[in-house]
């Protein structure tokens, strides 16, 4: 495929997958925010990370 | 006024939710003549005449997103099973970036080509019409359990309404079953998904508005999360007892044994996101692919919403009140409503439920149409002849028909699992992977192993469901779509997609060995733009 809209979001997509695989990094209680545990914390976050890397990638054309 | 179970429902919340109920049927029938174009032909009726900007794409597919799902389902399940069902949150994610891989390729093609479903391009993908009604009918079938979710959730709403004006708890979810479909079945009769759209931005502005105002509220005078862990720690046993709760429940993060199930039903649902037939009809009716692009991207957003509704099922644990409701009825699947109108103000309660409750019906009513449309142009179509008017008329007789089918999902399952509802469509919709997505990035998938594939999926995928909850755990209901392994439980559609991939992959390679050829009917120019860009209109 020489398409780099379809290359680019494939490997955004493999990156935003890691970002969320990585358990030891994110699976703990600590730190909190509002008592809530970073477990959740990490992953609310990753989706206002997810959107700024797909909003990118998706301003290429084609 | 506090009325029986101290929930803050009386008239005024009552008058709410019918003013506003009001405004969202005007805006619908409304939207059926804005932008107007002939409602009596099917891809006006159905896919909005492919006219639809990035923000109502944004719109249109959030309202996917903000289903009963994201309010009953996923809550309860989290309430009752705890951190696991965090995984709602990484497959909202992953989802979108699929969507971004797919369907810019197949908005184009099915431009270049004038389809209008997934179905129009396999059967030319493959030239094969078998392969075609298959995927057709996975895609209705898969669309039913998906429906019924939708159904409960608007039962679940009318359920607490009733219950908080003091009507006998006896019958109460049996009325508000019935009035929630009879509701559901006017109004996909009488909007397209036009109309559908149109209400979608209205729901959506009052989701927000709920999400953000009932957290805040419970935060600042109920207890803050930390509270609510301690709370759920010392109540477990009571509630373990009467079987709400799993014993020992973890909100506090994920057991390590469970990190194979949480990403296995992240990556499985992802996979199943975009497969939907109405998921595929919302991308289609872009108007062009950037526009598309952009819609979708911004689509993870949306998530916050859904990360914060979940964690409603650990902030119930702070207020009594709201989790005496969910004990009374025995029922998981009131949690948010239960918690909404223990803590908010009688008005804002009206709101709330409102937006709960069409958050059930838009999608709901979406997904009829998207399901009607193949039914109508993949199956019947396949068979005889249509009229574009008989062809639209056929599809709004059929959407009200299978919302009665779907309607006996709702009895298979507890309402607090729910999302097993969701979890079985997906396992059944993901065998069309290989069908629709695979076959947009490579030629070399053959027709017959394909549909061998997707039936060897299927099969593998619905009897290790059968076989678990009846043989193995004996639930006598649908209670889990997990199945242990030596790695611990895994997401059953992971394992029906591999059974389906590896026939596909190796038939394939059988068939090129006994010399058939990749097919060139499509080629990679059907997939890009044609320049110079033609107008939306196909024929």
């Amino acid at each position: 495929m020489n398409n780099r809209y379809y290359i680019a979001i494939f490997l955004a997509l493999i990156l935003d997958i890691i970002l969320y695989s990585v358990f030891p990094v994110f699976n703990t209680v600590y730190p909190q925010v509002a008592g809530l545990p970073f477990f959740y914390v990490y992953q609310i976050i990753m989706l206002v990370i997810t959107s700024i890397i797909f909003l990118i990638v998706s301003m290429i054309k084609g | 006024m506090v009325t029986l179970y101290g929930l803050n429902i009386d008239l005024i919340t009552v008058a709410v939710f019918m003013i506003l109920f009001g405004v969202f049927a005007f805006l619908g029938f409304y939207g059926g003549r804005w932008r107007r174009g002939d409602l009596s032909k099917l891809d006006e009726w159905g896919l909005a005449g492919r006219r639809m900007g990035w923000i109502l794409v944004w719109f249109l597919m959030g309202a996917d997103l903000f289903t009963a799902y994201t309010f009953i389902a996923v809550p309860s399940a989290f309430f009752a099973n705890g951190s696991i069902y965090f995984f709602a949150v990484p497959y909202v994610a992953w989802g979108f970036g699929l969507a971004l891989l797919t369907m810019p390729r197949l908005w184009m093609v099915s431009k270049n080509k004038g389809y209008v479903t997934a179905a129009d391009y396999v059967k030319d993908r493959f030239n094969s019409r078998p392969l075609a009604i298959a995927v057709a009918i996975t895609g209705a079938v898969a669309e039913l359990p998906y429906i019924a979710l939708q159904i409960v959730g608007m039962q679940a709403v009318l359920t607490v309404l009733l219950l908080g004006l003091g009507i006998s708890s006896h019958l109460v979810s049996e009325v508000a079953l019935i009035l929630a479909f009879i509701v559901l079945a006017a109004f996909t009769f009488t909007t397209g998904l036009r109309g559908a759209a149109l209400s979608g931005v209205f729901k959506d502005i009052l989701v927000w508005i709920t999400v953000l105002a009932t957290i805040a509220v419970v935060l600042a005078h109920y207890g803050n999360f930390s509270s609510a862990l301690t709370a759920a720690h010392t109540m477990n046993p009571t509630l373990a007892k009467e079987q709400l709760v799993i014993k020992n429940v973890d909100y506090f993060n994920l057991p390590p044994k469970l990190y194979l199930a949480y990403w296995s039903l992240a990556l499985g649902s992802t996979f199943a996101l975009y497969l939907y037939p109405h998921a595929i009809n919302g991308s289609l009716s872009a108007q062009n692919r950037e526009k598309l692009k952009i819609g979708t991207a911004l689509l993870p957003i949306y998530g916050i919403g859904l990360a914060l509704i979940t964690l409603f099922g650990l902030l119930i644990y702070n207020v009594p009140a709201a989790l005496n409701v969910v004990t009374s009825l025995k029922n998981g699947a009131v949690t948010v409503p239960a918690l909404i109108s223990a803590t908010m103000p009688d008005w804002f309660v009206g709101l709330a439920f409102l937006a709960i409750f069409i958050g059930g019906l838009v999608p709901a009513a979406i997904m009829a149409i998207g399901v009607a449309n193949l039914l109508t142009r993949n199956v019947i179509g396949e068979f005889t002849k249509l009229s574009p008017t008989s062809e639209a008329k056929l599809a709004k007789i059929l959407s009200t028909v299978f919302k009665f089918v779907a309607l006996l999902f709702v009895f298979i399952v507890p309402p607090t699992y729910a999302i097993q509802l969701q979890l079985l469509g997906g396992i059944i919709i993901t065998q069309t992977l290989p069908a629709i997505f695979l076959s947009m990035f490579t030629n070399k998938l053959e027709k017959n192993s394909t549909l061998i594939g997707w039936g060897g999926g299927i099969i593998t995928g619905v009897s290790l469901v059968i076989y678990i909850n009846l043989f193995v755990n004996h639930f006598g209901s649908l209670k889990t779509s997990l199945f242990p392994t030596f790695l611990g439980p895994i997401y059953i559609n992971l394992i029906a997609l591999a059974v389906n991939l590896g026939i596909s992959v190796i038939g394939s390679a059988i068939a090129y060995l006994g010399g058939w050829r990749p097919y060139t009917t499509l080629t990679n120019k059907d997939f890009e733009e044609i320049k110079p860009p033609t107008i939306t209109k196909e024929e």
